[in-house]
């Protein structure tokens, strides 16, 4: 049988619906696209996780040593790198009667001018307090409206709110009232991303009677050395989450929320995402695709060597076939995920570009070597067996 | 050119035996008929004789036979191909150039009367139409050894007539054609008639 001959059967195989080209296009397209998705996901949803674990608090590192915190020296850690929030706190002892809820009085906590960063999406418009959703829905209030005690009325600049997903309660229920930075507080409050390499010596920085932060440090002078804190990833050591250990070190390190760990897991999950496993589920699939491709019409083939075709031939003949879905599911392949590449992905562009190029690589080898594996396994003696076994 | 059938026996299950000792040489230009009640190994013994089955006991020697072609009692085609399609493959497979494949594939389909559904395809067949195009195909095979299963089995007294005619007249051309049968008129247009009762266990 002559090459053009081969080549002519499997162009009318692809005309007459035989090749089933756009079935197979479909579907090899498919799991080419999704192989390339399954990247981009497994990045966006790394994203996800990290911005899920920032914002219950889990990146939110608290010292706290009452009366001993300087609001000062923690709203300087605003400065620093990868910080998103750095605030004084302080738990008033007297909770507020508030004339609309006599029975019930609200604690009040004192921070610094930054705790909108915390608490808030925005810098707040006027001044004012912030109160928590829970009190707001319970009082009818609204931003701008006004808090009445006894005493005096304040006006309510934010409300947030305090879901409990894990965090540390008591702000639930809440009244945040900004004060004066230059004030000394219980806490300070540190929310970075990526979280500081050694977040606690950064905190032990806004004690104000200056203590070291460990008994390694030899910093024991009475104040906090400036490159302490502005270098706070030049410090050796392990990170925050420790109580302080020295017999005058009366302070307390904790995150906000310690449900979700000390660490993000996502940072490795990003840099490892690139395993085998992917390129070698997509050649499996592939290679089941093609072979599966191949082996339904088995009878077809048989029966075609019992027709005095050779096995080679009818292998150029199944190749020849198969290019006409594998290259048309690489085409549609390419500008769809290098669309989302450029405009879509969360992550290094040229990583998933790499990625995507070595999962289409695996498809198409996956593909061809299951159309070969099956055009091999095809015997014309087998003929009278398959045809049994319909 | 021969086949020689020594010995030749048959079980599925090592046990019961549809065949036994079964000796015969199978000759050029004759036409064999192999008869016996349905169940009694027929499709067995084609498959036996086409080697594609090894017998449980004795042998089966080919003398000169290269291409052999069997054709199975219910015909398999391509669903979208056409009639003329079907035809053409063996002969393109011996090396023919297309237009001189088809103008022989038309006398093939000539011979079967299928000439004028030449364009229809597979899926359009009848299952007569399909059983004398598996018989055209196999003819154009041009095989030494034609094993025929059945042929009849679907057709109209008329039309089996003059298919067990074709099948026969191919003998004269020099192959030895083996045709289990069930009808009267395919064994008796037969030079030969071998029937399993003789060999039955
Ligand atoms: N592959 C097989 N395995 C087991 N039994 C079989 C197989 N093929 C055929 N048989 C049995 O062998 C007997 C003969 O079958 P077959 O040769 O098809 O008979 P015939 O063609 O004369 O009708 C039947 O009883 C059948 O069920
Ligand atoms: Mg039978």
């Amino acid at each position: 049988m002559k090459l053009e001959v081969v080549l002519q059967e499997a162009k009318k195989s692809f005309f007459s619906g035989t090749t089933r080209a756009l079935r197979y296009t479909i579907v090899f397209a498919a799991v080419l696209i999704l192989g390339c998705f399954y990247d981009l996901l497994t990045v966006s949803k790394i994203v996800n996780d990290a911005n899920a674990y920032i914002s219950s608090g889990s990146s939110t590192y608290i010292i706290s040593d009452a009366g001993k915190i300087s609001g000062k020296k923690c709203e300087l850690l605003n400065n620093l790198n990868g910080v998103q929030a750095a605030l004084a706190v302080r738990a008033e002892k007297n909770k507020l009667n508030l004339i609309a809820l006599p029975s019930a009085p609200v604690p009040v906590y004192s921070v610094s001018h930054s705790a909108y960063k915390m608490f808030l999406n925005s810098a707040p418009a006027n001044q004012g307090v912030y109160i928590s959703n829970t009190l707001a829905n319970t009082l009818n209030l609204t931003v701008n409206s006004k808090l009445s005690t006894p005493g005096k009325t304040a006006n309510i600049s934010g409300i947030y709110s305090w879901p409990s997903d894990g965090r540390r309660p008591g702000y639930d229920y809440a009244i945040v009232s900004p004060t004066i930075d230059n004030d000394v507080f219980d806490e300070c409050w540190v929310k970075s991303w990526p979280t500081l390499n050694k977040i606690g010596d950064v905190l032990k920085t806004t004690i104000i009677d200056g203590r070291s932060s460990s008994e390694e440090s030899d910093n024991n002078s009475s104040s906090v050395q400036s490159s302490n804190v502005a270098n706070p990833n030049q410090a050796n050591g392990a990170n925050g989450g420790v109580a302080g250990s020295s017999a005058k070190d009366t302070s307390n390190i904790f995150q906000l929320n310690t449900t979700n760990g000390f660490d993000f897991s996502g940072l490795d999950d990003y840099n490892n995402r690139t395993t085998q496993n992917i390129f070698f589920i997509i050649l499996l699939i592939s290679v089941f695709i093609g072979f599966a491709a191949i082996i339904i019409r088995r009878i077809e083939f048989a029966s075609a060597m019992h027709a005095g075709v050779k096995k080679t031939k009818v292998l150029l003949q199944v190749l020849a076939e198969s290019a006409l879905w594998i290259v048309p599911s690489v085409i549609i392949t390419l500008p769809i995920v290098f669309y989302f590449a450029i405009f879509e992905s969360d992550g290094d562009i040229l990583s998933f570009v790499n990625i995507a190029f070595r999962i289409i690589v695996s498809g198409v080898f996956g593909a061809l070597l299951g159309v070969v594996l099956a055009a091999l396994s095809v015997r014309e003696k087998s003929l009278f067996k398959y045809f049994k076994g319909r | 050119m021969k086949v020689l059938l020594e010995k030749v026996a048959h079980s599925f299950d090592e046990k019961t035996f549809l065949f036994k000792d079964l000796n015969y040489d199978l000759l050029p230009n004759r036409t064999y008929a192999l008869v016996g009640p349905s169940g009694s190994g027929k499709s067995t013994l084609l498959s036996i004789i086409a080697k594609w089955l090894e017998p449980a006991a004795g042998d089966v020697k080919y003398q000169n036979i290269d291409k052999i072609n069997w054709v199975f009692q219910n015909p398999h085609g391509v669903a979208n191909r056409t009639v003329l399609d079907h035809v053409c493959l063996p002969l393109l497979a011996q090396g023919n150039t297309e237009r001189s494949a088809q103008r022989q594939a038309k006398e093939f389909l000539e011979l079967f009367g299928l000439l004028n559904i030449a364009d229809s395809l597979f899926k359009e067949l009848s299952g007569g139409e399909a059983q004398r195009l598996m018989l055209a195909r196999g003819i154009a095979s041009k095989p030494n050894l034609l094993l025929v299963d059945e042929p009849t089995a679907q057709l109209d007294t008329k039309t089996a007539i003059s298919v067990s005619d074709r099948l026969t007249h191919l003998a004269d051309k020099g192959a030895i054609v083996v045709i289990a049968t069930h009808d009267e008129h395919t064994r008796d247009a037969c030079t030969d008639v071998i029937d399993l009762v003789n060999w039955a266990v």
